[in-house]
């Protein structure tokens, strides 16, 4: 209870002290800095030493110890400046189908130093590191894994470095402000049936059922594999493919309602219809969409994939 | 992360650290070099595509080797030992370098194992060392955190910045951080060292006399006393076995000589090379001593402790430093300095009482014996004919050839046969001023032994060697430049140093700074610190220093965060990037927010979206000057100016 509290508590103060824009240059109120375990042990060799020096009375000696603590005090300045003036900026980030991976771009950006060993992603397990040299700009690509359907805003990034010495751990939860679109997870009606042990698993041909067969036709490359008329091939004849009757003006709907006698939940629903979709452009037919709320005119291009997925996403 | 494989930056910095790190050894222990070179012969061929054949062999022959050397360690427990152990086990390491583990071990084991040299040697070339080492594993660690593209010679870079920026902070926290005491007792460093032995035999001073190694530093607080008059005593003998002289039991002169006055008193500091043992080298009559020192009786001193590292004493004696000084001396102690091995040198015996016969009192005995040594002819060389049993007698009826230990050791003998209390006394004689500093450097080969007689109460210094072979004392130790065995034991630099003005003045500046080292970096402890910081802060010391020390890290910290600041190349705008800065901003009023991405013409479509109609115009103005402005090369300078106005008027009119 206290652990969620603090949580959200948390959670409002990150948002507070580092909000979400598109660009962001890391700056002092931007990163954290703690020692690390390497940085104690390192302590600990200083204590060592210091100790040796009592016991010794040897002057030299206490001055290495003070010269490495010295050291040590100069390493959390230069960890820190190592971040400070790194530019993060989100780029290009592939639509995904809920539980896939998303692979986003992220560029990072020098001004006028090098940023040696930063390491980026969504949490501590999952780092890629990557020297940003002076004045160059470099993308490193970060994935994340995808959960639920629908528009995604890109978690806070981890970016951290231990450079130069790994006596420090400095680091930011930076929100880049980025959306990915997550589409629904495609699964075809009969699959989705047999999970759910709902009769009527026959009559799925029937609502996206293939054009009439019309006869055959020399194979054109491009033409479906599963149109290609194998049996002619291996009779060595000339390869032909089955020609379909098809209904250009009679464009397909993946259609809301055509789902109803089902009693499939709405999250079944939109992957049923987002296997439809996919078929349906796979097999380069003009296809619409039909939800409750809105309806998208056939279309059969890639953009128009696009907006019904992203509608189906958003749905 | 701790599984990660290293990269072979990481490594190639590594094997260089371990180099860095065990150079200074290999002088002292050979048997190392061998090791590290087998040890990283092996580990480069691993990185190879072409391993080797013999790689198991390679490996077993460095552990084997390793095994033997630490089994050879055959003298016991001793720092030099535990030392080499330690060493042997760090190059035993880079046999099995593969993960990212094993570097930090490595590489913090190395920081550790740089004090190793330190406790065996703290002159000026360590600091070489310590910046070396603490250069190259510096870099091992950034080669760790770095990713490949920033590469080799940026992490040598990085590693020098991180390092000069660190020594502001390590000079504040040398001069104030208090020193700890001895938490516990520690082995001490043996090291072979030269020097005055707890006995005399002949030969022994002879032997000092090839080296020319450094024995202690003098400065005086006062007028240098003449080199014939430095009679620096280590110690007092006075029993005679026949062939060699030793300490004893019942010493005179018990007390300090503290008649002379304040203004009396020549105060000194001697600065001494570490010996692993007590002697000190005081002027006699001894005056004056600090607390590290103890009086021992017989115008000697010792320090309380083994002396294992350059160590600073001192003392006080008398401003006109005499040969003579009143003392008392009872039955007993007259007995023991009169008596000789009767059975032996019976040839001298005789000789003795046909000089000393008819002498009238002391002081003539010892001018009668004196004058013996006068009249026939003694050579002084570094080479003497080896003596058998009755060594005065030969020496003085057949060889006649001696160096300072024989003159003084029968002198001596000869004076108690007649009947005058005598001892030997052994030291160094004269030693050289270094012109730059003032001090006088003694060196081994300025060893020597003399003889104090008992007369009319009081103890006087002769010395024999003077009468045979004065100018020894007069030029110092290099008269004896002409015989071939002088400085034999040295090497040839030094050798040539001596021959030559200009070496020997780079070595007296050199020595010098090395001194000053010592003198004012070295021997800052406690005591040093405490009256500094008394002397610039009163009785508020302790706070003093705990400020100090803060303002120091915050200072530092923030010096860095200024000069990281200044060293940013500013963005200088132009005139008509600075209007148009105004003009964003007022757009940012009416929710025009530029995105980085967005053009000029960009900002201007979403502006006419956004803002009302009357201002349309005034939109298209600003947006046209500035355009012109900035992109327009064939502008000239007055239409620029121009241009430059009506814009500001622009923004100015669209801000109200």
């Amino acid at each position: 209870m206290l652990k969620q509290v603090l949580q959200k508590r948390y959670q409002q103060w990150m948002a507070k002290r580092l909000p979400a824009a598109s660009s962001i240059t890391l700056h002092h109120r931007r990163l954290f800095i703690v020692p690390s375990r390497q940085g104690a042990y390192f302590l600990f060799v200083i204590a060592l030493i210091f100790i040796a020096a009592a016991n010794y009375q040897n002057n030299f000696v206490f001055a290495l110890a003070m010269f490495l603590f010295s050291v040590f005090n100069t390493a959390i300045v230069m960890t820190y400046l190592n971040l400070t003036g790194l530019t993060l900026q989100a780029g290009r980030c592939d639509s995904v189908f809920a539980g896939e991976v998303a692979a986003i771009q992220l560029h990072l950006k020098s001004q006028h130093k090098t940023h040696a060993g930063v390491a980026l992603g969504f949490d501590k397990q999952n780092l890629r590191s990557v020297d940003v040299l002076s004045g160059q700009h470099v993308t490193q690509t970060v994935v994340y894994q995808t959960r639920r359907r629908g528009m995604a805003q890109l978690p806070r990034l981890l970016l951290q470095s231990h450079y130069p010495l790994g006596f420090l751990r400095c680091w930011s939860w930076v929100s880049l402000q980025k959306q990915i679109v997550v589409y629904p997870k495609p699964q075809s009606l009969q699959k989705t049936l047999v999970e759910h042990q709902v009769s009527g698993s026959g009559e799925i041909q029937l609502i996206l059922g293939n054009d009439e067969f019309e006869g055959f036709k020399a194979y054109q490359a491009g033409d479906g594999v599963r149109d290609i008329h194998w049996p002619s091939l291996a009779k060595e004849q000339p390869l032909m493919s089955k020609s379909r009757l098809q209904h250009v003006d009679e464009a397909k709907w993946v259609d809301w309602y055509a789902l109803d006698a089902y009693g499939l939940s709405l999250e079944q629903r939109l992957s049923v219809m987002c296997d439809w979709v996919l078929e349906l452009h796979a097999q380069r037919r003009s296809y619409g969409l039909r939800l409750p709320n809105t309806e998208i005119v056939p279309a059969q291009t890639e953009q128009h994939k696009h907006a019904v997925l992203t509608a189906l996403a958003m749905y | 992360m701790n599984s990660q494989l290293l990269s072979i930056h990481t490594i190639r910095w590594l094997l260089l650290a371990v180099a860095i790190l065990l150079v200074p050894h290999f002088f002292r222990q050979p048997a190392l070099a061998a090791v590290l070179v087998l040890a990283l012969l092996y580990r480069w061929q691993v990185n190879t595509k072409s391993r080797l054949k013999f790689e198991r062999l390679l490996k077993f022959s460095v552990i084997f080797l390793s095994m033997a050397l630490v089994l050879g360690l055959s003298n016991g427990v001793t720092v030099e030992a535990s030392i080499d152990v330690f060493l042997m086990a760090f190059i035993l390491k880079i046999l099995e370098l593969k993960k990212r583990r094993d570097a930090l071990v490595l590489s913090y084991s190395g920081f550790f194992l740089i004090i190793t040299q330190l406790l065996i040697a703290q002159d000026l070339p360590q600091i070489l060392y310590v910046a070396a080492s603490c250069w190259a594993l510096c870099a091992v660690l950034i080669s760790l955190h770095q990713h490949a593209q920033s590469g080799a010679v940026f992490a040598a870079k990085q590693s020098a910045i991180l390092l000069a920026l660190s020594l502001p902070l390590m000079l504040v926290a040398y001069v104030f951080v208090p020193r700890m005491s001895p938490l516990w007792s520690m082995l001490q460093v043996n090291q072979a060292t030269t020097g005055v032995g707890s006995t005399m035999s002949p030969g022994d001073i002879s032997d000092l006399a090839q080296s020319n190694e450094l024995a202690f530093r003098a400065t005086f607080f006062g007028q240098v006393p003449a080199n014939k008059d430095l009679y620096w005593r280590a110690m007092v003998l006075s029993d005679f076995d026949g062939r060699t002289w030793h300490p004893i039991k019942k010493l005179t002169e018990k007390a300090l000589n503290t008649k002379s006055g304040d203004n009396q008193k020549l105060n000194y500091e001697i600065m001494v090379e570490p010996t692993m043992q007590k002697f000190l080298f005081a002027l006699a009559p001894v005056a004056e001593m600090d607390n590290k020192s103890i009086y021992l009786g017989g115008q000697q001193v010792r320090a309380k402790s083994d002396i294992d590292s350059r160590q600073l004493f001192s003392f006080a004696t008398d401003k006109n430093v005499s040969k003579r000084w009143v003392a008392a001396l009872n039955n007993s102690q007259r007995k023991a300095l009169l008596d000789y091995p009767k059975q032996l040198n019976i040839k001298t015996q005789k000789l003795v009482q046909k000089l000393t016969g008819a002498s009238q009192g002391d002081q003539q005995k010892v001018t009668d014996v004196l004058g013996y040594f006068l009249e026939h002819k003694f050579y002084y060389t570094l080479k003497p004919p080896l003596l058998g049993k009755n060594t005065v007698d030969e020496f003085i009826f057949n060889s006649r050839r001696g160096f300072c230990e024989h003159f003084a050791s029968s002198f001596v003998l000869m004076m108690r046969m007649a009947g005058v209390p005598a001892r030997v006394v052994v030291g160094y004689q004269g030693g050289s001023i270094n012109p730059y500093e003032g001090y006088v450097v003694v060196r081994q080969l300025d060893a020597h032994a003399w003889a104090e007689v008992y007369v009319g109460g009081a103890w006087q210094r002769v010395d024999p060697t003077f009468i045979i072979a004065p100018e020894r004392i007069d030029q110092g130790s290099q008269s004896l430049q002409g015989d071939p065995l002088f400085l034999a034991g040295a090497s040839l630099a030094v050798r040539m140093m001596s021959r030559s003005s200009l070496l020997q003045k780079l070595q007296q500046r050199y020595d010098q700074l090395n001194y000053l080292w010592q003198a004012s970096v070295l021997q800052y402890d406690n005591a040093s610190q405490a009256q500094l910081i008394k002397r610039w802060f009163g009785r508020y010391a302790s706070y003093a220093i705990a400020l100090i020390l803060v303002v120091a890290v915050l200072f530092v910290l923030t010096m860095l965060g200024v000069w990281q600041y200044l060293s940013k190349p500013r963005v200088r705008l132009s005139p008509e990037q600075k209007l148009y800065r105004q003009y964003l901003r007022c757009l940012k009023t009416y929710g025009v927010d530029k995105q980085p991405w967005q053009t000029e013409s960009d900002v201007y479509q979403c502006a006419l979206v956004t803002l009302p109609e009357q201002n349309h115009a005034l939109l298209r103005l600003i947006n046209d000057y500035y355009i012109r402005l900035r992109y327009d090369a064939s502008l000239d300078f007055s239409e620029k100016e121009r241009l430059l106005q009506q814009l500001a008027l622009a923004i100015k009119t669209l801000q109200q």
